[in-house]
C-alpha cells in the first residue's frame, strides 16, 4: 500500500498558478444569454416589433388624439368602407387605412384592439403562469396524493376540447375583457403546470436539494429558493410561446361573438365584422390580420430566441 | 466514553410497487440491520461496493431518508423520534459533504449564499456578521474573499468540493458524514482535499463518517473502518487491523484488489465469482456465502451475526466465532 506514501507527498497546496486568470471574472450566465439571444437576428427583430406593438397599445390614447385625430368609436357620416387614406375633405384628417362599416377609424380601432388584445394575453399568461406554477410545483415536489389528484385535474382538462368550453363559458357568464383573462387562462394552465411538474421531479432528486435538506431549509424555500431558480427558463419559453396561442384563442373567441363585446374594439371582432364585407372592402379584414400574424410570428420567433438562448442543451 | 452516534439495528427498505393498483410488491433491503457506533473525534470509515448500502445508510443518519426501523442515538438522544422542530435542531450538529460536487451546488446560487444559508436559516449570525463568517470560512477551506462573489459554475472540481466542505461546516458541527468526498476528483485535487479535511477535522474537533470505495483513502484518512455488503456490516476493526488481520472473506477479496504500487509485490488475488446478490431477495443464511470462496454448509443455513473476535474486531463470520468475555 504506497497510496499514503503518494499523497503525503503532495501535501502543500499548489501554488495557484492561474490566480491572475481566476481574477477575470467570467460572463454570467444572464450575459452569456444575452450573447445567444443577440445572435439569433429572427428574435430580435420578433422583440423590436413586439415592443413596438406594446407602445402603441400603451399609448392608444395620445396617439389617437394626437396622430390619428379619431376616436375609436367615432363615426365618420356617410363615410362608411372608405379605402386607404380617404379623407372626407383634404382638410380633414386622413383615414390612413380606411374606415369600417360605420365609418370608424380602422388605424384608431386597431390601436386600442391591440390594447385590449395584447393586455388580455399578458394577463392570462401572468395568471397561467402563476396558477401553473404553484400547481406543478405541489405535484412534481410532494408527488404522492396530491400529484395524483393535480395530475387527474390535467389530464381532464386536456381531454376537454377547449374552444368549446371557453364558448360555453363565455355565452354563460358573458366576461368583462379580464374576466375574458381569467377564463382562458383557467383553461390553459395545464400546459405549465405539467412542464412545472417535470422540471420539479428532475431537480428535486439532485444533490443540492439534498444539501439544502440538510442544513435544514424548509419545504418552500426548497420549492421557491433553490428550485423554481432552475426552472425558470423552460417556464419563461413556455409563457412567451404562449402569449401567441391566447392572442389566436381571444381572436377566435371574438370573431365568434364571444370574446370581447362590441363596441369595445379587438382584433377579433374586428375580422368579424369585416368578413361581411369581405367583398365591398377586403382591406378591412387584412388590416386586423395582419396585425394578428405579424403579433404571433414575432412572440414566437422571440420565443425560440429565448429559448436557445436560455437552455443551449436544446439546440442541437 | 460514550460513542457520539449509535446506530442500532437500523434498516432501510425501498418499497417496490406494482401492478395496476401500485400494491407493494417487495422491498428493496438497502440497509438491512446495521449496527454502528462511533466515538466523538474518529474517522469512521464505511466502505462497500457499489449497491451495498453505505451511502443510503449515511443518508439516513441525517435522515434525509426516514429509517424503516431502528434507531439513531446522537449523543444519547433517538433522532428518529424527533419531530421537525427538534430535528431542525440535531441539523446544526450533523452535517453531510456530497460525492458529486457538480451537482451538489445549486447553479443559481452565488457562493456567499450557498455557504451563508445555514447560518440564517439557523439564526446564527446577523448582517454583517454573516459576510464575516462566510469570508472565515471560505478562507478555512482555502478559497479567496473574491471567490465569493461568484457563481460555482466558474469553479473547478476541487474547488466546488471546498465550497461543499465550507458549507457543511458553516453550522460548526459534532458530525461530518462524507458521502465519497473524492471520487469525483482528479488524483492530485484528491489528496488535496483529503488533507484539507484532515487539517479540518483537528481545528473544528469534527467527527468523521468517511463513506468511501477507495481503501487507499480510508487508510490515508480514518482510524477505524467497517466493510459493508449487501445492507450490512460484515467487519468493524481498526484501521491498521482490516489492512494488516482482516478476518472476513469479503474484507481479504477486497484489500487483494486493491492496485499496488510495487510490481514486484505479488498478491495472490482473490477473485470473486459473480455479481453482488439482489438487495430485493435476500439469500437465507450469510448474504456473502454464494460468492464466498471459503463457504461451508452453515454458511447458506444460518445468518452470522456481527461479533466481537476480541480486540475491538467485529466480524460477521461462522469462521470467526465470538471470543468469550469471560
Amino acid at each position: 500500500m504506497t497510496t499514503q506514501g503518494t499523497t503525503a507527498t503532495i501535501s502543500q497546496p499548489l501554488p495557484d498558478i492561474f490566480a491572475a486568470q481566476a481574477a477575470l471574472k467570467s460572463p454570467g450566465l444572464l450575459a452569456l444569454a444575452w450573447r445567444r439571444f443577440w445572435r439569433d437576428k429572427l428574435a430580435v427583430v420578433g422583440t423590436a416589433v413586439l415592443l413596438l406593438l406594446g407602445l402603441m397599445a400603451l399609448l392608444a390614447t395620445p396617439l389617437a388624439s394626437e396622430v390619428t385625430h379619431f376616436q375609436p368609436e367615432q363615426i365618420e357620416l356617410l363615410g362608411n368602407l372608405k379605402p386607404l387614406g380617404w379623407a372626407r375633405t383634404p382638410e380633414r384628417p386622413a383615414h390612413w387605412l380606411g374606415t369600417d362599416e360605420l365609418g370608424r377609424d380602422v388605424l384608431t380601432r386597431i390601436m386600442f384592439g391591440a390594447q385590449v388584445s395584447l393586455f388580455i394575453a399578458v394577463l392570462t399568461v401572468a395568471l397561467t403562469l402563476t396558477i401553473g406554477t404553484l400547481s406543478g410545483a405541489m405535484a412534481g415536489y410532494f408527488g404522492g396524493v396530491v400529484d395524483m389528484i393535480i395530475s387527474a385535474l390535467i389530464n381532464v382538462l386536456l381531454s376537454v376540447p377547449l374552444l368549446f368550453l371557453l364558448i360555453l363559458i363565455s355565452a354563460v357568464f358573458r366576461p368583462p375583457w379580464w374576466g375574458l383573462a381569467i377564463v382562458l387562462a383557467s383553461v390553459s394552465w395545464t400546459g405549465v403546470a405539467r412542464l412545472v411538474r417535470g422540471e420539479f421531479l428532475t431537480i428535486k432528486v439532485r444533490d443540492y436539494i439534498e444539501a439544502a435538506r440538510v442544513i435544514g431549509s424548509s419545504n418552500p424555500r426548497i420549492i421557491f429558493r433553490h428550485i423554481l431558480p432552475n426552472a425558470t427558463s423552460p417556464m419563461i419559453v413556455a409563457a412567451t410561446l404562449q402569449i401567441g396561442g391566447v392572442i389566436l384563442t381571444e381572436t377566435a373567441l371574438s370573431f365568434l361573438g364571444f370574446g370581447v363585446q362590441p363596441p369595445t374594439p379587438s382584433w377579433g371582432n374586428m375580422l368579424t365584422n369585416a368578413q361581411q364585407y369581405l367583398f365591398l372592402a377586403p382591406v378591412n379584414i387584412f388590416v386586423p390580420g395582419l396585425f394578428i400574424f405579424v403579433t404571433v410570428l414575432s412572440v414566437n420567433f422571440m420565443g425560440n430566441g429565448l429559448r436557445d438562448a436560455l437552455d443551449p442543451r436544446l439546440k442541437q | 466514553m460514550d460513542p457520539l452516534l449509535d446506530v442500532r439495528h437500523l434498516k432501510k427498505y425501498f418499497p417496490i410497487r406494482g401492478g395496476l393498483w401500485q400494491r407493494h410488491v417487495n422491498d428493496v433491503h438497502a440497509v438491512d440491520d446495521v449496527d454502528l457506533a462511533i466515538m466523538p473525534g474518529e474517522s469512521f470509515g464505511l466502505v462497500g461496493e457499489s449497491g451495498s448500502g453505505k451511502t443510503t445508510l449515511g443518508k439516513t443518519i441525517l435522515r434525509l431518508s426516514e429509517p424503516t426501523s431502528g434507531e439513531i442515538f446522537f449523543e444519547g438522544r433517538d433522532i428518529c423520534k424527533a419531530t421537525h422542530d427538534e430535528m431542525q435542531g440535531y441539523r446544526v450538529d450533523m452535517q453531510m459533504v456530497f460525492q458529486d460536487p457538480y451537482s451538489s451546488l445549486n447553479p443559481r446560487m452565488k457562493v456567499k449564499d450557498i455557504v451563508s444559508e445555514s447560518l440564517l436559516i439557523h439564526k446564527r449570525t446577523k448582517g454583517r456578521e454573516t459576510l464575516e463568517r462566510v469570508r472565515e470560512l471560505i478562507n478555512l477551506v482555502g478559497l479567496m474573499d473574491d471567490h465569493l462573489h461568484r457563481f460555482p459554475h466558474e469553479f473547478s472540481g476541487g474547488q466546488r468540493q471546498r465550497i461543499g466542505i465550507a458549507r457543511a461546516i458553516a453550522l460548526h458541527p459534532r458530525l461530518l458524514v462524507l458521502d465519497e468526498p473524492t471520487s469525483a476528483l482528479d488524483v492530485s485535487v484528491q489528496a488535496q482535499v483529503l488533507n484539507l479535511l484532515l487539517d479540518l477535522q483537528k481545528k473544528l474537533d469534527l467527527t468523521y463518517l468517511f463513506i468511501s470505495h477507495d481503501l487507499g483513502v480510508i487508510r490515508y484518512v480514518c482510524n477505524r473502518v467497517g466493510l459493508m455488503y449487501l445492507g450490512r456490516i460484515v467487519e468493524i476493526a481498526p484501521v491498521e487491523k482490516i489492512f494488516d488481520e482482516p478476518k472476513h472473506p469479503y474484507t481479504l477479496a477486497l484489500l487483494s484488489a486493491m492496485p499496488e504500487a510495487d510490481p514486484d509485490h505479488k498478491v495472490q488475488e482473490i477473485v470473486l465469482e459473480g455479481e453482488i446478490g439482489s438487495p430485493i431477495n435476500i439469500p437465507r443464511g450469510c448474504r456473502f456465502a454464494s460468492r464466498c470462496p471459503a463457504q461451508f454448509g452453515r454458511c447458506h443455513v444460518e445468518d452470522p451475526p456481527l461479533v466481537d473476535t476480541g480486540d475491538k474486531h467485529m466480524v460477521a463470520c461462522h469462521l470467526h466465532p465470538a471470543k468469550d468475555a469471560t
